[in-house]
Order: C-alpha cells, then structure tokens, then sequence
C-alpha cells in the first residue's frame, strides 16, 4: 500500500471513528441488569419518604418504634453516572417478591412478617397528628373509609358548583329585569359558601412487610415460599431513635427572603443587622444521627458521617401566636400572616414584600411573623404561644441588633496587649531606674 | 523543737526549688516582648474571625449563633499556648545544650523541681493572658452588642487544661528530642501533624458533601483515612479536647464538658511525668 493510500485510509479511520464516537457520547442509556432490592417506606419524622436500597447497599436504616415498610423487589437497576447511584427502572420489572421477612438481633430470630396489605392516610394541614398507617384487614378497611370520604366531598363540590350555577343565573335574572339600584340588597340570592380543599391523602392498598421495632442493630433477610434464603436479601439494619425535640425558627430577611438562616438551638442567639425587617418562621424539628438519618433516605449516600448529629426541620408550627418583649419592657403579640413577593417593574432586579390580600394576590409567596427590628431597641426575646396562650417549650430565642458598623474597632482592640506590654516595660524601667539610683546614690 | 518529716521536707524543699524556676521563668516571660507580641497577633487572628462574621451577617442581614466568641477564644488558646510550648521547649533544652542545667541539678534542683517549674511558669503566663483574654472577650461583648455569657471565663479557665498539654508536650519534646533545634522541629512537626489532620478532615469533608460522591470515589477513601486519623487525634489533641469541652458545655452535657477537662489534665500530667522519666533516661549532659 502505498502512503497517501495509507493516510487516506487512517484518516478515513479517524472520521469514522469520530463520527461513531460522537454518536455514542449523545446517548445516555446504561444497561439495565435485573436486580433484588429493598424498597422502604420509612418515617421520617413527619410523613413518609421512600428509598431504594440496590444489592450494594448493606445497610437499612429506620427510626425505633414506628411502623415502616420494606418491601423487598425484584427489578431492572442501572448505574447513572450523574448522581452517582444505581437507579431502578420499576416500569421494566416491578416484582414484590412473596414469602416471609425474618429479621434477627444477633443469632435470634426476633420476629417472622408475612406479606400484608399496608395503607398510609394523613391530613396534609397537620401531618405529624394525624398520620396512620393501617397494616392488613385496618389498611383495607381505612382505604374504604378514605373512598368514602372522598366520594362525599366530590358530592359535596358537585352540589356547591350546581348551587353556584343557580346563584349566577338568579343573579343575572335581576340583573337583566331591574334596573341598576333598585333592587334592595337584602332581596338579593346568598351566595353558596365554597367547599375547603380535601386535605386527607392516602396511599392505595399496597402489599409489604411491615416493621416497627425498637432502636438496635438487627439483620433481615427475605425466606421465600420453599423457606429458601433469597439470594442478596440479607442486610444490616440500623434502627435508631431521634435524639431530641425543639422549635426552630427560619429566620427570613426581608431583602434576602429566599436565603432564609435557621436557628435550631433553643439558646442560639438570631444576630441581625439595625433597621432589617425578618420573619420568623417556627417549625417542628427533631435531632438525630446524621449518617443513619440521611442514609435512610438515600441508601446510596457517601458524605454523611456517624460521629456528627443533623436537625431535621418538620412541618410550620400550626395554630400559634408570636410573643414579642422588647428590652425597654413593651410586650406585643404578633400573629402568623402570609407575604407576597411582588416584583418590581422594570429589567433590573428588584422586589418588594407585601402583607398577602386573598382579595387581589393569588397565593401567598411564604408565611411568617414579621418583626421590624429597631436600632433603639437592640433586644427582643420571642416566644410561641399555644392556641390557649400557652408558651411553647423550647420555642424563646434571643433577638439582638449587632453593631455592625464597630467592626473597625475590633482590630484595635487587638492592640490590648500590646498596651499592657508597654506598660510592664515602663514599669520594669522605672524599677530598673530606682535601682540604679540608688545604687548609684 | 520537732524534726520534720523527711519526706515532707523533701517535697517542701522540691516545692521551694521549682516555686523559684517557676517564678524566674515568668518573670522572663513577662519582661520580655515575645508574650505580648505573640498574644497581639493571636488576637489579630481572632479579629479576622470575628470580622468575617460581621460581613457575613452585613451580607445576609441576620447570624445564627449559640455562642459567637468561642471561635475566637479557641484561636487565641491555639496560638498563646504554641508559643509558650515553643519557649518551654527552648527554655529547657537550652539549659542542657548550655550545660547549665548539669549546674543547676548539683544544687538543691532535682530534675522533677526544674521541669515542674519551667511548667508552672509557663502556666502562669498563659493564666495572666487568659486573663487579657477575657477582658478582650467582654470589651468585644459590649462594642458589638453580642451576648454576654459565663460560657467565656469557663472556657478561659478551661482553656488552661489544654494550654497545660501542649506546655508540658513541649517540655517531653525537649526531653526526648535532645538539642534546642532537634526538639523544636520535633514540635513544630507534631503540631502541624494533629493540627493539619484535623483542620484536613473538615476540609475533605466539606468538599465530600459539595461533590456527591460515588461509592468508589476516591474522595471517599481519602475521608474516611482522615476521619479515622481524626477519631484518634480528637482524643490525643487537646485542641480537639478543648473543642469537645466547649460543645459539651454549650449542650449542657456537663459529664462529658469534665470529661474532657480531667482527659487534658491527665494528659498534661502524662507528658510532665514523662518529660521527668526522660530526663532521669537520658541524663542532663547533651
């Protein structure tokens, strides 16, 4: 062969490769290989989150004494290169693999679940005291309940609309056959109260084991029909308590209202700078282990630690007022109001926060008690009240006005030491001085 | 007229020695530049720290903190005390490089009274500029309007345990590393070991949250080597015990607050015994 024919031919080569090879770098579709897994859905200290735990994981984790499911799988799993974590493609394969779920403490087998029907309701307006979750016979007879709730309030709206309709046409009626002003408001047709939002959710009856056992350290494995160990069900789980209760508050500065700074630590002090408008926003939080609680979310996490704690920040605080004492002794009660973040007009950025009015706003951008903090009144001290006025435990925080502007002087009293050098020098002087004198003398 | 107890007057006489060393090694300290100096800059750092929280909560409008002056008093702590180790390691071995410590252990100086001296005396400068430092601390408290909190004079006075450590570690590094210079690289290498270990550990472990890291990341093995590195130096640093000392009291976890305080004491205590056990080794001559 010739050179130019062997060039022709290696760049020919080249392009064909470059050309495959670019191909190749627009598709993104990793192997799918069929997998065991556990789905779990766990507690997580207001509703329910699931998680998917691949045959890589050996370790579960769950929080003590609530009812939480595992529900072994067999499916499709892929690696994905973005977020690092083997994916499950449940719309391939979706198996729930039947048998029963043992779980140990050591070598004692502490409990045998069979696979049952499982149903999880809440109302979304308060979901910490009201969540349920119904286990067999309970979680059929709980979905029915919720069915027929559901059926009423649809029954309801449908009446609320149908009067709604016969409101509107009444109206136009005298609209049409009188003349403006003349009809006495009291003759006109009440307007039908609107129907609230269904607020309960509730899960399909689904099939899992369900477990609910005190904090230890504990294995699972799943024991098929036969009573056959299932290949890659044996696993680790961690069940572990929260470590403390509280109030936190997201403090949200006015002109930084979506950068809001949490203050979970009752004896944490909220430093603000003179003249800013913050809202404070209470919420439920618990404390708890920062490896076994991230890592019951996602099975796959790397970055947590187990030597470190993490607070977890539940549902607003519902149904509260807001205790102010200022440090020259006034006392205000400041209720829970919605804000709306209106954009300024204009293409550079810019927005104003404004008390919600249902009247001209669609929805509220965020809820808060509003506090205006005064350069002349540097300490506040807040506390949640209870519906009968009640203080919240936990919920008092210290509210002070920092002294921005004296930042300067912090360097210069660095110069503290520097002083008393000096001045043990010229008394050592001094000394030295008198000594010499009267040596001298 | 009674005899004393010769054992008792052994140790009055041992007292006696060292109360002398001790009162000649502070008083040394406290005529000289080198302490003042060394606290201005330590309080410059601290300044810088404080200074960065005044930006961020300028920037951010609000800060949430528990107790804002304890970082500062941590870095003060960190720096007074390696400077005073520095010139217990000098102080000491120098004697020896000079021979003048052969002089001194002929008299009424026994290896223990001069080491149990030098100690003290490095001691009570760091007590007098823990002293400064709270001053400094409520001066700071009252121009930026933070919260004022007992938490600080016990950490001060807390903080004496850990400066004991790293004093009586220098004392053990002049006793084990031999000449003025061998010791003080000995020490500076050490220090910057457990200090980089720790400081390494929150580093990688900030950069391991930011990353979403993989199972096999390499990342990962590299915290987990740092973080087992640090597992064991949290319990042979006492700036680590300082720290744990400081978050058990601010939890109110007093058991583990006078844990941590008896494991620096005991360690300070270890280092001092084993400084006296290597300078009856390995004599007083260079």
């Amino acid at each position: 062969m010739r050179t130019s024919q062997r060039a022709l031919l290696v760049m020919i080569l080249i392009l064909f490769g470059l050309a495959t090879g670019g191909n190749a770098g627009h598709a993104q579709s990793p192997e799918r290989e069929r997998a065991f897994v556990y789905a779990t859905t766990v507690f997580d200290g207001l509703t329910y989150a699931s998680a998917m735990a691949p045959p890589d994981v050996e370790t579960l984790y769950m929080i003590a004494d609530r009812q939480n499911i595992i529900a072994p799988r067999r499916t499709m799993i892929y690696y994905w290169p973005i977020t690092n974590r083997f994916l499950a493609d449940w719309s391939l394969l979706n198996e729930v693999v039947e048998g029963e779920l043992e779980v140990f403490r050591g070598a004692d087998l502490v409990l045998s679940v069979p696979l049952q029907d499982y149903v999880i309701q809440y109302d979304s307006a308060n979901p910490l005291e009201t969540l349920r979750i119904g286990v067999g016979e309970d979680a059929l007879a709980m979905h029915e309940a919720f069915e027929a709730l559901f059926a009423a309030y649809r029954e309801s709206l449908f009446d609320y609309y149908e009067a709604e309709q016969a409101y509107r046409a009444e109206l136009d009626e005298i609209i049409i056959n009188n003349e403006p002003g003349t009809v006495d408001p009291e003759d006109l047709p009440v307007r039908p109260e609107p129907v609230g939002e269904f607020t309960i959710k509730s899960t399909d009856p689904n099939k899992a084991y369900p477990l609910s056992l005190p904090e230890g350290r504990y294995t699972i494995l799943m024991r098929d029909g036969n009573g056959i160990v299932v290949p890659d069900s044996r696993r680790s789980l961690v069940v572990f308590a929260q470590l403390q209760n509280g109030v936190a508050y997201s403090v949200v500065p006015q002109s930084r209202w979506t950068q809001p700074e949490d203050s979970v630590y009752p004896d944490a002090v909220i430093y603000a700078e003179p003249g800013a408008t913050v809202y404070l926003q209470p919420s439920r939080e618990s404390l708890f282990n920062e490896l076994h609680y991230t890592r019951m979310l996602d099975p796959q996490d790397q970055a947590s630690r187990e030597d470190r704690t993490r607070w977890v920040l539940h549902d607003p605080y519902p149904n509260t007022t807001l205790r102010v004492s200022g440090a020259d002794g006034s006392v205000q009660e400041a209720e829970l109001k919605g804000y709306f973040v209106q954009q300024l007009a204009g293409s550079g950025l810019g927005y104003e926060v404004l008390e919600f009015n249902p009247e001209t706003m669609q929805r509220s951008s965020f809820e808060g008690f509003a506090l205006e903090l005064s350069g002349n009144n540097p300490v506040y001290r807040v506390e949640l009240l209870d519906e009968d006025g009640r203080p919240i435990l936990g919920s008092r925080r210290e509210i002070r006005v920092l002294n921005i502007d004296r930042g300067p002087h912090v360097y210069a009293l660095a110069l503290l030491p520097l002083a008393i050098g000096a001045v043990v020098y010229l008394a050592r002087r001094r000394q030295i001085a008198s000594v010499d004198t009267r040596a001298g003398g | 007229m009674t005899k004393a107890n010769p054992w008792l007057r052994h140790w009055r006489d041992r007292w006696h020695a060292a109360n002398c060393i001790q009162r000649r090694a502070s008083q040394s300290a406290f005529y000289g530049l080198g302490i003042y100096v060394a606290m201005f800059v330590a309080l410059v750092i601290a300044a810088v720290s404080v200074g960065n929280t005044l930006n961020f909560t300028e920037q951010n409008i609000v800060f949430v903190s528990r107790q804002p002056i304890f970082l500062p008093v941590l870095i003060n702590t960190i720096i007074i005390s390696i400077y005073l180790a520095m010139v217990s390691t000098l102080n000491v071995s120098s004697e020896r490089d000079q021979g003048t410590l052969e002089t001194l252990i002929q008299g009424p100086v026994d290896g223990f009274a001069f080491l149990l001296g030098n100690f003290l005396g490095q001691l009570k400068v760091y007590a007098a500029l823990a002293l400064v430092a709270f001053v400094w601390s409520n001066l700071l408290t009252w121009l930026l309007h933070l919260q004022y909190s007992i938490g600080v004079a016990v950490v001060l006075v807390v903080s004496i345990a850990a400066a004991a450590v790293v004093i009586a570690f220098g004392m053990f590094i002049a006793m084990w590393g031999g000449r003025s210079r061998t010791a003080l690289i000995y020490f500076t290498l050490i220090t910057l070991l457990v200090v980089g270990i720790q400081l390494a550990d929150q580093i990688v472990t900030g950069v391991v949250l930011a990353s979403n890291p993989a199972v096999n990341d390499p990342l990962i093995t590299v915290r987990n080597v740092l973080a087992a590195a640090n597992g064991i130096v949290r319990w042979v640093s006492p700036y680590a015990q300082l720290d744990l000392a400081m978050t058990a009291y601010v939890d109110r976890a007093f058991l583990d607050f006078f844990a941590h305080t008896g494991i620096m004491l005991l360690q300070a205590a270890v280092f001092l015994l084993g400084s006296v056990w290597l300078l009856e080794r390995k004599g007083v001559r260079d």
